[in-house]
This record gives structure tokens, sequence and C-alpha cells, in this order.
């Protein structure tokens, strides 16, 4: 009875999400997308393993999209190394370049052996362009994360400098 | 320091390795590699709709399948209407220009079409006829007859096609002579006896099959197989592009180290959007081109009531030598008067009043003002609002490079010289501006 292609296709139909797709899952950007959407998605991205030491991308080049870690530990720090943040898997970091074209900001540098998986303003446009409900969601999402980074950096400011007046920097 | 040398060579092999194996089995991949480009225009045209229909119905796969039969069944039955006109223009124009005689008669350069025919056996000898018959059923009944006689004495024939401009040169001269002045008629007919001597005759056709070889472009859709494998290649490969490119850019970036990751991706989408969008323009100027020649062709020629037989054929000409910068708008305007010409009955110079028309030297100035019109519409409306001006070429530059074109590989050369070079630029550009953004340590 256990014949091996009866084995693997059982195999398959049991198989539960990938394990790029539950990290994929626990990204706000993609948190509300179905099952078949999530696999576009997983067809799209970039999966890559960065040594320790590596740089996956430096400050002052342009900015092409971002990338959320599966395995390893990720320094966010400036150019003269002073330290931003340290991420680990489930996190992500570059959200802003998928919108803006600017250039990175900081260096972003492997602390161990790291997986990690790029999904890039290309592949956003090309979502787009290809199914505009499913690019919608992503971009509402991706705006949702926007704004509340800016009301906790609004807070922040006003904490520190009470003159701070919100409407004067928007 | 070595060390460095030996990993810098393992890590550029992903580029290395396909490079080699091209350069070397170049004259093997030369024919895919014209299925390939094809493709990919294709590709990049039907990309949009495809888009679009996908953005309706939500299935790629799906959307692929109906925009491909969808566009299949007009292209057939349209396509049919048009490579009937046009074959029969062809071979009208080709039996006007061209005459059968026996090739070991004739000095290979002057061949312009081989229609060869090898016998072995006696046996071969009828299926072989059987087949002449049905190929070349509108072949004059004196050809059957030159076979015939030749095949009685001879195990191979070789039927060839040689440029006629004797028979050409005299028919022009006896519809243009008449409308002349009398005192310009002599130099006019001394113009056309250099053509009509038997050393100046072989000196021009050397020339001219020279330049006008339509052996390269036969030669490498021959070489693929059958023009039915050609299509059936052509259009899996289109599917497969259609539904999977992004895999394709996918697992080749998946072999880029980790250093060049982010720039090479970026360098491949900047020349791959500025490639596409170049295509896309170029086709589409050139079909507005050949559209538009065919509607003002044809509206002079009615408001002037001018026959003109071959309007699509010529409509078709104009559109694709419009992809030749400079040169093209003047060889598309030429055919037109050209074609116009030969189209025309011959006058009796004895009878002028009996001719139903005579071409009079206003006849080619009107054909050539449409044609004017259209360049002018095409440059100053069109080709700005289409073609973007990223690939702007110097026009000194798009000369060169249409002449290397033209030495290189004639007519087929000379077409595809200009976006040939447009491609190599954006790539040049592309990689200098990454080199500039991206600092490697």
């Amino acid at each position: 009875m256990a014949h091996p292609i009866w084995s693997n296709i059982f195999k398959l139909i049991g198989k539960k999400h990938s394990e790029a797709e539950i990290a994929l899952k626990q990204v706000p950007i993609f948190e509300d997308l179905n099952r078949r959407e999530l696999k576009g998605i997983r067809k799209i991205v970039h999966e890559r393993e960065f040594l320790k030491d590596e740089y996956v991308f430096k400050a002052n080049t342009p900015g092409l999209g971002m990338y959320i870690i599966l395995r390893g530990t990720i320094r966010i720090e400036g150019e003269d190394g002073t330290e931003f943040a340290t991420l680990s898997s489930g996190d992500f970091f570059g959200e802003t370049a998928l919108i803006s074209e600017d250039k990175r900001s900081a260096n972003a540098k492997a602390l161990g052996d790291c997986r990690v998986i790029a999904f890039f303003r290309s592949d956003l446009l090309e979502i787009i362009r290809r199914s505009p409900v499913f690019g919608t969601k992503i971009l509402f999402n991706l705006s949702n994360i926007m704004a509340a980074r800016l009301k906790k950096t609004n807070k922040l400011l006003q904490e520190t400098n009470p003159n701070f007046n919100e409407s004067k920097y928007s | 320091m070595n060390r460095n040398i030996v990993s810098g060579f393992v890590e550029n092999l992903f580029w290395i390795l396909p490079l080699i194996a091209i350069v070397s089995l170049w004259n093997y991949i030369l024919p895919i590699f014209v299925v390939l480009v094809i493709s990919y225009i294709l590709y990049i045209i039907l990309d949009p709709i495809v888009c679009f229909i996908e953005r309706l119905i939500g299935l790629r796969i799906l959307s692929i399948m109906i925009v491909l039969s969808t566009i299949a069944f007009p292209l057939y039955l349209g396509g049919n209407y048009l490579y009937n006109t046009i074959a029969s223009n062809y071979s009208d124009i080709k039996n006007y220009m061209t005459k059968v005689v026996d090739a070991s008669t004739v000095n290979s350069d002057e061949i312009i079409d081989h229609e060869e025919v090898s016998l072995q056996t006696s046996t071969d000898t009828i299926i072989n006829h059987n087949e002449i018959d049905i190929n070349n059923s509108d072949e004059t009944v004196d050809n059957h007859k030159e076979i015939d006689i030749n095949t009685s004495d001879s195990k191979e024939v070789y039927k060839t096609r040689v440029l006629d401009l004797e028979n050409l040169s005299s028919d022009i001269e006896k519809r243009i002579l008449p409308l002349l002045p009398e005192f310009a008629r002599e130099s006019v007919k001394s113009f056309f006896k250099e053509f009509q001597g038997d050393e100046n005759r072989k000196k021009i056709t050397n020339v001219i099959s020279q330049y006008f070889n339509f052996g390269n472009t036969i030669f490498l859709f021959s070489s693929i197989g059958s023009t039915v494998m050609f299509i059936l290649i052509t259009i899996s490969f289109v599917i497969m592009l259609l539904a999977n490119a992004q895999n394709f850019k996918k697992s080749f970036i998946k072999m880029v180290p980790n250093r060049y990751f982010e720039m090479s991706l970026k360098i491949i989408d900047r020349i791959s959007d500025q490639i596409s969008a170049y295509i896309r323009g170029t086709f589409m100027a050139a079909t507005i081109v050949g559209i538009l020649s065919i509607i003002a062709l044809q509206t002079v020629c009615t408001v002037f009531g001018m026959p003109h037989k071959y309007i699509i054929l010529v409509g078709v000409i104009a559109g694709i030598f419009n992809l030749i910068p400079f040169i093209g708008p003047i060889i598309g305007a030429f055919s037109g008067v050209l074609l116009f010409i030969l189209s025309v009955d011959p006058v009796d110079p004895n009878n002028i009043e009996s001719a139903s028309f005579i071409i009079r030297y206003y006849h080619i100035i009107f054909i050539f003002a449409a044609f004017g019109a259209v360049q002018l519409i095409d440059n100053l409306l069109t080709s700005p609002l289409i073609i973007s001006d990223s690939v702007g070429l110097h026009p000194m530059f798009v000369i060169i490079v249409v002449l290397i074109g033209g030495y290189a590989l004639n007519i087929l050369g000379m077409i595809i010289a200009v976006p040939f070079a447009a491609i190599l630029k954006v790539i040049v550009e592309e990689l200098t501006w990454g080199f500039r953004n991206y600092q490697f340590s």
C-alpha cells in the first residue's frame, strides 16, 4: 500500500504552509491575505542567505524594498557603526523603501548566518498592475504601519519638546 | 591576494559561463536566438493585454489562453487575407522583376532566389514533377517546358531567378517616356540604355543582389525546420514567458552573489523597463505609420483617380522600413512610387488618347506628398508621444549604426541595427548608473 507515488501525493496534500509562508503571514503587511494571495506572494519574493558580517544593504545605496527575517539576527546600524536596532526572526525592515525611492539611511548587517525574504518595489508594482485589489490590500496595510509609526514619532517628539507643533512638519 | 582572484572568478561564474557557452556555440544558437527574440517581443507586446484581462477575471493562465485564442482567430482570418494579398502582390512584383533561367549559365552572385529541384532517379523525376506543378502553379507554362527539356539530358536541374533589369527598365521606360517633353526623351533613353547592355546589367545585378538579399532572412527561418515548427515553438515560448517571466528573472537573481544582489536586481528591472517601453513604442509607431500610409495613399489615389494595385503591400513595406531612421521613410516613399508606376498599364506612344490612364509628374508628387504628410504626423505627433526619450540616440550615431548594420546583415541588419544599439546603450547606461550608486567593499 505504501507505494511511493501515493505517499508523495498525500505528503503534498497534507503539507501545511511552508516556513516562508508562515513568516510572511506574521508580517503585518501581509496579515489579511488569503491562502491564494499568500501563495502568489511566496512565488514572487526572493529567499536569500547571508553569512556572518555580510551586509544585506548599505547606507546611501538606492532603496529597493523590504526584508523579512526567517532565521538569525540582523543589526541595523548607522554609517559610523552606531547600533539602531537588532532584529531577529519574524521581524522586518526597510519597508519605507517599498514606497519611496530614497537612499537607504542605515546599514543592515548579519550578526550570524541568516535567512531572509526580500520583497521589492518592482514586485509590488507588478502585483498592483496584475491585480489592483490584491495590491491595494498590501498598500493599505503598509500605510497603516506608516501611520502608526508617525503617531508614535509625534508622541515622542511632543514628550521631549513641548513646543513641537505637528502641523508645522506635515 | 591570489585567493581573492580565485574567489572573484568563482563569484562571477554565473554570467561568465553562459557567455562563454553562447559565444562558442553561436552558430547553433543563432536560429534559437531568433525565436527567443521574436517571442520576447511578442511577450512584451501581449503582456499589457493579458494583465488587463487578468484584472477582470483573476486567473493568469486563463487570461493568456483568452488573449491568444482571441488574437489567433481574427489574426488567422485577417492574416490569411493580408497574407494572400501581400503574397500575390509580391509574386506579381517578383515575376515582374525577375526571370527564370538555368542556373549553370548564371554567375552565382546574381541569383536572387533558388527554386531548387534535384532529381536522382527516373521514378523520382515524376514525383518531383508533380511537386513542382503544385508548388509553382502560378509559374508560366514555358518554365515547365524549360524544366522538362533540362531534365531529359541532365540529372540535376536548378531553376534560378535572376533580377530581370532589362525587362523592368524597358517597361518603366515605356511607361515614363510618353509623358516627358521632347527634349528630355533622348537623355532618359540613354539613361535606361545603361541597364540594357549585357556588361552593365551584370554589374548592376551584382550590386543589387548584394543589398537586397532575401536569402539571409529566409535562411534564418528555414534552418529552424519547417515554418509550422517555428510557429509552434514561438507560441509555446510566448505562453511560457507570459505565464512566468518573473520566475526566469528570479532564478537568475538566485545565482547572483549577495554583494551584487540588490544592484543586479535594480539594473535588470531598469533595463527591462526601458527595453519593453522602447519595443512597445517602436512597434506601435511602425503599425501607425503602416496604417497611415495605406490611408494616405488610398485617399490620394481615390481623390485623383490614380490606379494603384499594391497599396497594402506599400503600407507594409513603409511600416517595416520605418524602423530604419532617415533612410527607411525614403525607401517607403520610393516603393510607393515604383509600385504605382508598375500598376499603370503601359501606354502606346503612338496612340496616347486611347490609354485609360497616363502618369503625369504631378501624380508622383502627390504620392511623395502623401508620404511626407505621414512622416510629418509620425515625427510631430505619434513618435514623441509613444517612444520615450530615454533611449534617444544622436542622429549621427544612428546613421553610423544603420550603415554598419547594412554592411553586416544587409536589409535585415539595417532594420535591427537601431533597436540593437538602443538596447546596448540602455544596458551600458544602467551598468554605469549601478556602479556609481553602489559601493563595494
